[in-house]
Parts: structure tokens; sequence; C-alpha cells
């Protein structure tokens, strides 16, 4: 790995600001195991099953870890403001070394394309970690609570409709629908915090930098939610219970363009980067 | 010689920041740049850097031309304006993370250039509590400490009290014995008259004067 890299990857991750964000994350993953998961796991409705005299098929992990809760509380407030947690911990320290004049020191010595892709790399990689861990640490600790029983079409209680995208391996497969789902979100945090690397040659003020994107997906799911598109905004994609239908392909395609997108924009500015 | 700058000119959105800017300047030797606020001081250390890009004209060390041979120079040490570094580092953390771009110097050597400066290397205080002669002092130790072959200090005593000017100035001495360019730019003109070997004047981006300390103006 190269020095620039460990030495940005140190400054993302070795960060207050980072434990803040996943601190953030952490209460949401932790108010939903307190508030939805233990009480199911350890009350009545449960026990009752258990006994023989609920219903035939019980909520399993699968309909009530936090991405499988679209009706609670924590998981709206979760998935609302993933796309802001995700840009604090690293995502304007472009726009910090540019203004201070820190990215000519680190820039005289290892060259501009080597800086501008340590940098991307730092903030995409810390971006996706703080996204994940709390949604992992949720899963396994509802695991330990309520079982992994494997869903089943026919209890209708699941949030994957025959229409949902990767309905097929929800029902046969679902630790490898959980893990699709887990880097799905990984990528799309990333390229939302990479966002921000472009915002910082956009716009001349550090907070709105920090928020732009999360504004952004604010107005797309909005405007999206509009015009029937609503589970392509970040907000609703990310979500494995799905209530908005989308197309993989489609999901490809937007997020791709974007992050194509992106990088070139980041290319560019790091070709015709001039300390003035 | 080391250094050529060959009728540099750059212009910054119609304005002409660097006028035709020819020097020729070689190693062993401190060379200092005077100048009102706005003649191109500044701008010239950067286009010698590369963090600029000459709209024509070239910058040139041993021969390779900056921004085509070479993306930056190989061996340079820069202070511009204002020292800028990571607030929460202390600055023994911040020199060390610049160091590891380049793994040329290791531990000991930052902390000699730090006493050099008269910073404590122990010092647990994070950058963003530094006074200003402090910041100032870090910033020149950032860009003596892997002794360059190219050393470019933008008003380095600013901020900096007696005994802080001292230091700057032994600093000075002991990289061009050693054989490193260096070049100063500075308001003092007496300071920059008895650290430079040679002093150019600059106005409106353009070379206007030359002088020997103690010679006479050419």
């Amino acid at each position: 790995m190269s020095s620039i890299l460990k030495i940005e990857l140190r400054r993302a991750f070795i960060n207050k600001i980072f434990l803040i964000a996943l601190a953030l994350g952490l209460c949401f993953a932790i108010a939903h195991l307190l508030v939805v998961v233990i009480p199911y796991g350890v009350g009545d409705a449960w026990a009752a099953w258990r006994t023989g005299t609920k219903g035939s098929y019980p909520f399993s992990v699968y309909n009530t870890w936090l991405g499988a809760t679209g009706y609670s509380i924590f998981t709206t407030l979760y998935y609302f403001i993933l796309p802001l947690i995700v840009c604090l911990p690293y995502a304007d320290s472009l726009y910090m070394d540019i203004t201070s004049g820190y990215a000519a020191n680190v820039i005289s010595r290892i060259g501009k394309t080597r800086y501008f892709a340590a940098k991307a790399i730092a903030v995409f990689l810390s971006a996706g970690i703080v996204a994940i861990l709390p949604l992992v640490i949720n899963f396994l600790t509802a695991a330990l609570f309520v079982p992994l029983l494997m869903p089943d079409p026919l209890a209708g209680t699941f949030p994957v409709s025959p229409r949902s995208m990767f309905a097929d391996l929800f029902y046969t497969a679902p630790i490898a629908y959980l893990c699709i789902f887990g880097m799905l979100t990984f990528v799309v945090a990333g390229i939302v915090a990479c966002l921000c690397l472009v915002f910082s040659y956009l716009l001349a003020n550090r907070f709105i930098v920090l928020i732009a994107p999360f504004l952004l997906c604010v107005i797309s799911y909005f405007v999206l939610t509009g015009s029937g598109l609503a589970g392509y905004s970040p907000i609703n994609l990310l979500i494995p219970a799905q209530f908005h239908h989308v197309q993989f392909d489609w999901v490809v395609a937007v997020y791709g363009t974007i992050a194509a997108l992106s990088t070139a924009f980041i290319a560019w500015r790091a070709a015709s980067y001039e300390a003035l | 010689m080391y250094l050529e700058i060959d009728n540099l000119t750059k212009t910054i959105k119609g304005t002409t920041v660097l006028d035709g800017v020819t020097l020729s300047l070689e190693r062993g030797r401190v060379y200092g740049l005077r100048g009102k606020n706005g003649s191109g001081k500044t701008m010239l250390m950067r286009a010698i850097t590369g963090l600029i890009r000459p709209t024509s004209g070239t910058v040139a060390i041993e021969g390779k031309i900056i921004g085509k041979d070479e993306s930056f120079p190989p061996s340079v040490g820069i202070l511009l304006e204002n020292p800028a570094f990571v607030s929460k580092y202390t600055g023994f953390k911040n020199l060390q993370v610049l160091a590891d771009i380049q793994k040329n110097i290791g531990a000991e050597v930052i902390h000699e250039t730090l006493q050099k400066v008269g910073l404590d290397p122990s010092d647990k205080r994070p950058y963003r509590k530094y006074s200003l002669g402090m910041k100032q002092r870090l910033g020149i130790a950032c860009a003596v400490m892997e002794s360059p072959d190219l050393i470019l200090l933008d008003e380095p005593i600013n901020a900096l009290d007696p005994t802080g000017v001292d230091l700057v100035k032994s600093i000075i001495m002991e990289h061009k014995k050693r054989g490193a360019l260096l070049l100063i730019a500075c308001h003092d003109a007496q300071e920059l008259d008895y650290l430079s070997d040679e002093v150019y004047y600059m106005a409106e981006g353009r070379i206007t004067g030359h002088e020997v300390p103690g010679g006479d103006a050419l």
C-alpha cells in the first residue's frame, strides 16, 4: 500500500468525527434492538409461538432486524440520515486541505494523482464502514434473540415481495441477499460521500460541502417519490425491506453514471490542480 | 546552473501575475526576492515548485522541465505564506506524517529539526493550539527537515521573535553551507540583505532589478 494511502486512511479512521458518526449510526441500531428486537425476542409473542399456540410462521431475524422493519422509526431515521453520517468522518477533508494549503504540502511530495486517488479511496472506505457497521452489529445482535428461520414466501410477513429486487435470492439464500444489500449500501454510501469531493470545487463553505450530498439525497427522495421512482433515491434504495420496486440494472446504470461522472470530475480537477 | 527559469509567464483570469521572468540560480547560495505585496514573489515560488502551471515559459531543475520532464522538483522544501498542517496533530506528528510520504528521514531527524527551530518535540499540544510564531517555526522545520536541494521560504521570519529570527538565520546558513539553493521572499530589507548573496527585485510580475548586498544595484 502506498505511503500516502496509509496516511489518508489513518486520517480518515483514527479520527474523533469517524467515531462520532459511527456512534450516531449505532445509536439507531441499538435503540432498534432495545425497542423492537429484544421485546419481541424475549416477549410473549415469541414464547407463545414456541409453545405452538401462535400462528404458523413466526417473525424471524429476517423481518425483525433494522433493515427489515421499514415501519420502525429507527429504520426510517437511520436510512434517512445515512447520506449525512457517511460524509461526516472525512468527506470534507479535500476542501479543508485545499483551502488551508495543506494539500500543496502533500502534493509537492507525492504528486497530484496519488494524492487525489488516496483521498477518494479514504473517503469511500470511511463512508462505507460507517454505513454498514451499525447494520452488521444490529443484525448479529438481533440473531442472538430471534432465530434465523428461512424466510417463507407463503408466510406473507416478509418485506420482500416477488417483484422486489433479488426476491428469489431472499427466499433461497437470505444471507447472500443481505450481503448483496450490504455491498450495495457500502458502495452507494461511498459514492454519496465522494460527492463531497466534487462539491469541494463547486461550493465555498465547508459546512455546505459536507451537507450537500445529504441535501441532494433528500431532494431526490421527495422528487422521485412524487414521480413514482421513489425506490431509486438512496434513502429508499438501501433498505432491504423493499417498499418501492427498483430494477437492478437501472440501479447500476444510475449509480454507475454518478460514480463515473464524479470520478471524471475529480480526475480532471486533479490533473488541473494549482495551488493558487 | 541548478535552477533555470526562462521567460516564465502566468496569467490568471486575464491578469498577468508573472511576466517573462528569467533567472538562473545555482546551489550553495541564498537568493532574496524583494517586492511589494502582489508583485509576484509568492507566485514565482509556486511556479518553481510546480504548484502552478506556467502560461508560457519554463522552470527547469538540472535541465529537467517542471511540468514536462518532472511533475515537481525532485527535492524541494517549501514554506508558502501561512504554514498549513493537520490541526489535531501535534507538531511532531505533523512532520512525521509528511516525512512518511517519501521516507527519507526518521523520527530522530524530525526530533532534531524541531529542536533547531526552537520547538519542543515532545509537546503534546495539537497544532491548532500553537501560537503564530510556533506555527511559523513548524513550517520552517517542515521545509528543511528532509535537507532538500531546493528550499523556498516565503516570509520565513513573519511572526517570529528575535530569538526565532536568529534561529532561522542559522538554519538558512547551515543549509547554504551543505549546498542547498535557498530562495527567500521577505519584507524586511535589512534581514533579506543580511541573509542573501543576491537579491532580485520584483514588481508587477517582473524582475525589475538585481543587487548583491554590499555591492551595487544592477
